[in-house]
C-alpha cells in the first residue's frame, strides 16, 4: 500500500501538485479485502507550484505537517514526503511518530524530538524498513530522502505495480510463489 | 487532529460576494457528448441565432422595449429590431440561467416574465418578456447553449456516504449504467470566497489526475448554489479505519 500511495504523490508532483494533507484519513481504500488498492482523496490543501517556487502558508494537519511548515518557513514538494514517513510509520505501528493530546506539545515534539521506534510492534519490523522511515522524517527537509530514492529504496524492492489496475505484483514472492509450485510438482512426479 | 488555520494565499482578487461559476456542461449519450462536464466548448451553436422582443429595466425601475438577439454564445440586446449597435453585449459561456417569478409593469399595464442570466462573477441581467411562452422558449434556447443539464436526470441519490466541510457526500447510480458514484456536494453559500478559490483547485487537481491509486473524477455538475462533483465510489472506508478493523496489526509485507 505504501508503495502505491508513493507513487500517486509522484505523479501528483510531477504536474507541480503539492498534496499537503496526506494523512490515513485522505486515504481512501478500494474495498475491505486484503487486495483492497489505496487511492488518494481530499485535494482540499492542494496547490500547484513551480520545480523552484516555495509555498509558505500554514497547511496541514497536526501530526502529520512538516516541521518546516510549523517553523513557518517556505516550503516545497518534500513536505509531503514528511507526511508519506507518517503514514508508513502509522500504517505499521497504528500511532504517529510525533502525537500529543496537546497541540502545543504535538507542535514541539515534531520540531525537537528524535524519531522513535518504541513501541513493541516495531520489533517484527525489519530495519531497513526503519531507515527509509528515518530518511523520510528528516527535519531538515534539504537532507530529507526524494521521493525518486524513496521508491528505489530497498524496502521496496521487487515491488511491481499494475499501471492499469494499481494493484501490487510482488515478482519476489510470485517467483517463490513459482519455485514452491515446481518442487510440489516434482514430488507428484 | 486539527487542520491548520491560516489562509495566506493572497493571489486571488476576489471580492466579497463573489461566486465563481462555470459552466456545467453535461456530455448526453447521444453521440456528441463530452466525457465530462465543464471540459467542453460550446462552440457548436455558432450558426444559430434566436431572437425576441424583450423589456430591460432602467436605472429608474421603467421597463424599456429592446430587441434581444443570439447570435453564437453570445446575447445581444439592440433598442430596436434592425439597429445595427447594441446596447447590451454577455458572452454566455460559464453563465447560468434562472426563471424568477413574474413582475408587474405599470408602464406596460401587464406581468412581465423574466429570465435572469447570472454572468459571473457576481453579476447579473435580466430579460423581461410580455408572455410566459415567450419566457420558457427564452429559457430552453438560453439553457441550451450554456450547455445545462440536470444532475438529478442522470444520478439517482441512494445513502449518505459522510459529510465534508460545505456539504453531504452521497452514494448515487448512474439511472442508464447503474454505475455506482459518490458524489461530493458543496454548498458554495456556506463558504468564504477564498474556500470557493480553494475549492475550484481541488477540482482542477481532480482534473487533471488520471491514476490508478488516485480517485478518479466521473463527472461535475454546478449550479448558482452548489458543486456536484461525482467521484468514483470506493467501498472501503479510509485507511484509518482499514488499519483499525485490523486492529492496527498488518504485515511489513501489506504495508509494503
Amino acid at each position: 500500500m505504501a508503495y502505491q500511495i508513493g507513487i500517486a504523490i509522484k505523479y501528483l508532483h510531477s504536474y507541480g501538485i503539492v498534496h499537503r494533507d496526506l494523512k490515513l484519513e485522505n486515504v481512501m481504500m478500494s474495498d475491505n479485502t486484503e487486495a483492497s488498492v489505496p487511492k488518494l482523496v481530499d485535494f482540499g490543501l492542494a496547490k500547484m507550484i513551480g520545480p523552484n517556487e516555495k509555498a509558505d502558508e500554514p497547511f496541514g494537519t497536526l501530526g502529520y505537517v512538516a516541521p518546516e511548515v510549523l517553523r513557518k518557513e517556505p516550503y516545497s514538494f518534500s513536505c509531503d514526503l514528511w507526511s508519506y514517513g507518517c503514514i508508513i510509520y502509522a500504517l505499521l505501528s497504528g500511532s504517529l511518530p510525533f502525537d500529543h493530546e496537546s497541540q502545543k506539545e504535538t507542535i514541539r515534539m515534531t520540531l525537537d524530538n528524535k524519531l522513535e521506534f518504541d513501541l513493541p510492534s516495531w520489533n517484527n519490523v525489519s530495519e531497513t524498513c526503519k531507515s527509509l522511515i528515518k530518511s523520510l522524517l528528516d527535519k531538515d527537509p534539504q537532507k530529507r530522502i526524494t521521493l525518486e530514492a524513496a521508491l528505489n529504496h530497498d524496502w521496496f524492492r521487487g515491488i511491481d505495480i499494475n499501471a492499469t489496475t494499481g494493484l501490487v505484483q510482488n515478482t519476489e514472492a510470485r517467483n517463490q510463489f513459482k519455485t514452491k509450485k515446481l518442487h510440489l510438482s516434482e514430488h507428484i512426479d | 487532529m486539527l487542520n491548520l488555520q491560516g489562509i495566506g494565499d493572497t493571489t486571488s482578487n476576489l471580492s466579497n460576494n463573489i461566486e465563481d461559476y462555470s459552466p456545467s456542461k453535461k456530455g448526453e449519450d447521444n453521440g456528441q457528448s463530452q466525457a465530462i462536464a465543464g471540459f467542453g466548448d460550446i462552440g457548436q451553436h455558432n450558426d444559430m441565432i434566436f431572437e425576441s422582443e424583450c423589456l430591460l429595466k432602467t436605472k429608474t425601475d421603467r421597463y424599456k422595449p429592446h430587441w434581444a438577439c443570439i447570435t453564437g454564445n453570445e446575447l445581444y440586446c439592440y433598442r430596436y429590431k434592425g439597429d445595427v449597435d447594441h446596447r447590451v453585449m454577455h458572452s454566455l459561456v460559464g453563465t447560468f440561467i434562472k426563471e424568477i417569478p413574474p413582475e408587474h409593469s405599470n408602464s406596460e399595464n401587464c406581468d412581465l416574465y423574466p429570465v435572469k442570466v447570472m454572468l459571473p462573477p457576481n453579476k447579473s441581467r435580466i430579460l423581461y418578456f410580455k408572455s410566459q411562452k415567450i419566457q420558457l422558449e427564452w429559457i430552453e434556447q438560453l439553457k441550451s447553449i450554456v450547455g445545462y443539464s440536470n444532475l438529478f436526470d442522470f444520478y439517482h441519490f441512494e445513502d449518505n456516504l459522510g459529510k465534508g466541510q460545505f456539504g453531504l457526500v452521497k452514494l448515487a447510480s448512474h439511472k442508464k449504467t447503474g454505475q455506482k458514484v459518490a458524489i461530493k456536494t458543496v454548498h458554495k453559500k456556506d463558504m468564504k470566497p477564498i474556500e470557493i478559490y480553494q475549492q475550484r483547485r481541488e477540482i482542477d487537481v481532480l482534473k487533471m489526475s488520471q491514476h490508478p491509486n488516485i480517485v478518479g473524477l466521473i463527472d461535475l455538475f454546478e449550479n448558482s448554489d452548489y458543486y456536484y462533483i461525482v467521484l468514483e465510489y470506493m467501498q472501503g472506508k479510509d485507511m484509518f479505519d482499514y488499519i483499525q478493523i485490523r486492529n492496527f496489526k498488518l504485515t511489513e509485507q501489506r504495508v509494503k
